[in-house]
């Protein structure tokens, strides 16, 4: 395979390849294994990224939820319970790390280890991530692109289980309001924000 | 990769005690609100529970055997001889998986009252009492899964805890033994 390219490289060809399609709506067939390979979950929904900093992840079957970026926040809704978390984006990449793929910022980027293995880079968070009071859940991300579209999302997390998110159908110019979210009447609102 | 077990057709539910199941669970207590998606391996005497995110990221899995029980949460790996105590010592939330393993077949047992029942005979309502707790189980819809008609949705509460439990695929396993 080819030689990981340095670092930074390694990000700002992660960060041009995404700028080619900035704006976009996928299908995404998810599926969650653990250490032994067994299926523990599987789903299939949309997710629509929109640089920077806004992306929608619906999940459709087997039941819905709703993860929305819209610029400043992320809206974690969960209908099964009538709750919505509100976190700001710096504290939502643990817990969806398409809010890192979205930012162009690189204090954000600094946080990981991006190695490029031809169309797929692996992001792996920096030991200050894995240590300290809440380290972070996620062991490794890894994106690959087809056509110069996300393809794959791939996530390893610390107790084994790895979750594969495949991207089809991409579409160009997703409707902004994919990227807004009103909480619907009568769920709670859970604010996280610092 | 884990050998899948052979799954088969069933009339009812009553005498299956190797059952595998996928779906979603909301706990609500006082304090907190949680939900995420569950896996139960169930082939007495082993169980394995795990419990995601909507993402996949692993919040606890939990098994369990004739010697004891293992959880690992948040990266740390606790044991107890009982799955109960050590759920609820770790995590703080008392599931009461014995009897959750039963009231998801819907069908009464001897340790259940049954309060009411719908137009087909199947239970509205049962209470249970666990240790010192009363629980009382309330089933929402029923649907068919490997043949047998199963709840789809369960709502289990106790004085200080509710438990939503929605079944999205329920499968009868061929025992191992």
């Amino acid at each position: 395979a080819s030689e990981a390219l340095e670092k930074s490289d390694a990000v700002s060809n992660l960060q041009q390849t995404m700028a080619k399609h900035s704006q976009f709506t996928s299908q995404f067939v998810q599926t969650v294994t653990d250490i032994n390979g067994q299926v523990l979950q599987q789903g299939k929904g949309e997710l629509s990224l929109s640089i920077p900093d806004r992306f929608n992840w619906h999940a459709v079957e087997p039941d819905e939820s709703l993860i929305v970026a819209d610029g400043e926040n992320i809206w974690v809704y969960n209908p099964f319970i009538e709750q919505v978390t509100l976190m700001s984006l710096q504290q939502a990449i643990q817990a969806s790390p398409m809010a890192l793929l979205v930012q162009e910022s690189s204090d954000a980027w600094d946080n990981y280890e991006v190695e490029q293995l031809q169309a797929c880079y692996q992001i792996t968070p920096k030991e200050a991530l894995l240590s300290g009071p809440n380290p972070s859940m996620l062991r490794q991300a890894s994106v690959c692109f087809e056509n110069d579209y996300l393809s794959s999302l791939r996530l390893a997390d610390s107790q084994g289980n790895t979750t594969l998110f495949k991207l089809t159908n991409h579409q160009d110019n997703p409707a902004a309001e994919l990227f807004r979210f009103t909480p619907p009447q009568g769920v709670e609102i859970d604010d996280q924000r610092p | 990769c884990a050998s899948s077990p052979q799954t088969y057709q069933v009339s009812d539910s009553q005498t299956v005690d190797d059952w595998q199941l996928n779906g979603r669970i909301g706990v609500v207590t006082p304090e907190r609100k949680f939900s995420g998606t569950v896996f139960w391996l169930h082939q007495p005497p082993q169980q394995r529970l795990t419990i995601n995110t909507v993402l996949g990221i692993s919040v606890l899995q939990l098994s369990a055997d004739k010697q004891g029980a293992t959880l690992l949460v948040d990266g740390n790996t606790y044991q107890d001889r009982n799955a109960e105590q050590l759920i609820a010592s770790v995590t703080g939330l008392p599931l009461p998986l014995q009897a959750l393993s039963s009231w998801l077949k819907g069908i009464p047992t001897p340790a259940d009252k049954v309060v009411d029942s719908d137009s087909e005979g199947r239970p509205k309502t049962m209470t249970r009492q666990v240790e010192n707790q009363q629980w009382t189980a309330h089933y929402r819809s029923w649907q068919s899964q490997s043949g047998a008609t199963i709840p789809r949705l369960i709502e289990v509460k106790s004085d200080s805890i509710t438990i939503k439990l929605q079944i999205n695929q329920w499968l009868a396993l061929a025992p191992e033994r």
